[in-house]
């Protein structure tokens, strides 16, 4: 296999049969926008990324050089901040951020689409994210990844490639998410995007929900995952409410990161622009998102999805009461 | 997409593969952000370490890739 550094993966793909991964080369750019997919789109539209691209066997990942180790992922409920939290790491140049790498998915659910066993999609797990944690930058010395919503789903796979790295969940008012997601529709909770066997759903009751209902439930399946795979002290569950004083708190504390005062202040400038359209300064929008809300649709959410996020915030609390008792 | 054997004339197949090994040369290429220029660029580049291709043979891997990138949300290459 021909040298590989300074390539990126971009796409992870079935071709006849076989799991592929697709690479372009980002030269100097780093990962600092949104999304992983933003800084694709960028380095697509220079001619080289067309002309040169390398298309290899997934089994070109495990031959790179042992790369950096995560310190930290991310899983959220999906407009809930988690953005906000992935920029502000970015921030600091010292962190690789991978947020919502398209090859993630394309390798937890290779499953639906290709002979794929789960020891070879924890294989290519690992090799994938190691590719992602090459230093392209001297400075560089952490990863983090920040994960699909859904992909919480498969957090035993991915603790059993990275049984040490901790992890946040960060999450809000589900009737601000699913109001969000009316207003702007997400590819991931397009119905059958995640297995309805995923979310304890038959495949005929998926179909037959509508939109709003669809949504409330895929938050409750993945809420619920939450909650299930919560190891306090391990793992930590974040409001939306908390930000942005948690991105200087709970967040360096969480990843064990030891930060001067001037990185706060590069974190937390983070927050006074709109995390996924940076030009834009942040507003708080809960109240038009809960103004915005008719009483049939908090009916359904406080049913579907209410009961889940009273847990997480009951076991949030928790953690907080324990961390707050003498000798904790 | 074929697997490391891109489409084209074998010349220029041949200087991909000597790209991909040669960083200098892949970043002298990789910072080139005009299209004619790159087109142009490439084909003097191989051809001063002996490929021999033409400025179509470029401009034909450029529109695959750009066919490749309508199709690269796709779980499975159709």
């Amino acid at each position: 296999m021909s040298n590989l550094q300074g390539w990126t993966p971009y796409r992870a793909v079935w071709q006849q049969g076989r799991m592929m991964i697709d690479w372009l080369h980002l030269d100097q750019q780093r990962l600092t926008e949104p999304f992983f997919e933003n800084s694709v789109v960028s380095a697509y539209s220079h001619p080289f990324n067309q002309a040169f691209q390398r298309r290899t066997p997934v089994e070109a990942l495990v031959d790179l050089p042992a790369g950096i180790r995560p310190s930290g992922f991310i899983f959220h409920w999906s407009r809930c901040g988690s953005t906000l939290c992935s920029q502000a790491l970015a921030a600091l140049p010292e962190n690789i951020v991978i947020s919502e790498g398209a090859p993630l998915n394309g390798i937890l659910r290779a499953q639906y689409f290709g002979p794929a066993t789960a020891q070879q999609r924890r294989t290519w797990l690992a090799g994938l994210v190691n590719a992602y944690g090459q230093p392209r930058f001297v400075q560089e010395r952490r990863l983090f990844i920040k994960f699909m919503s859904s992909h919480i789903l498969d957090l035993p796979l991915i603790a059993e490639a990275f049984p040490e790295v901790p992890w946040i969940f960060v999450y809000r008012d589900p009737l601000e998410i699913v109001v969000s997601h009316l207003v702007q529709p997400s590819s991931e909770f397009v119905k059958g995007m995640i297995h309805a066997g995923d979310l304890g759903l038959p495949a005929e009751t998926a179909d037959t929900q509508n939109e709003e209902s669809y949504i409330a439930h895929c938050l409750a399946a993945i809420g619920k995952a939450a909650l299930r795979y919560h190891r306090p002290g391990f793992s930590r569950l974040l409001n939306f409410t908390q930000l942005p004083a948690a991105l200087t708190t709970e967040l360096p504390q969480m990843f064990g990161l030891r930060l001067a005062e001037a990185e706060l202040q590069q974190m937390r400038a983070v927050s006074g622009r709109h995390a996924k359209y940076p030009k834009r300064a942040y507003a708080d929008d809960r109240k038009t998102k809960q103004d915005a809300a008719s009483p049939e649709l908090r009916e359904v959410v406080a049913r579907l999805a209410g009961p889940v996020y009273a847990a997480l915030e009951q076991a949030r609390l928790a953690d907080s009461a324990a961390a707050d008792k003498p000798g904790a | 997409m074929p697997t490391d054997s891109p489409p084209g004339a074998p010349g220029f197949a041949r200087f991909r593969e000597h790209v991909y090994a040669d960083p200098v040369l892949l970043l002298r290429l990789r910072r080139i952000d005009d299209r004619a220029a790159f087109v142009e660029a490439t084909v003097a580049l191989g051809a001063e370490r002996g490929f021999r291709f033409a400025a179509a043979d470029v401009t034909a891997a450029l529109q695959q890739g750009q066919m490749a990138w309508l199709t690269h949300w796709l779980p499975v290459e159709p």
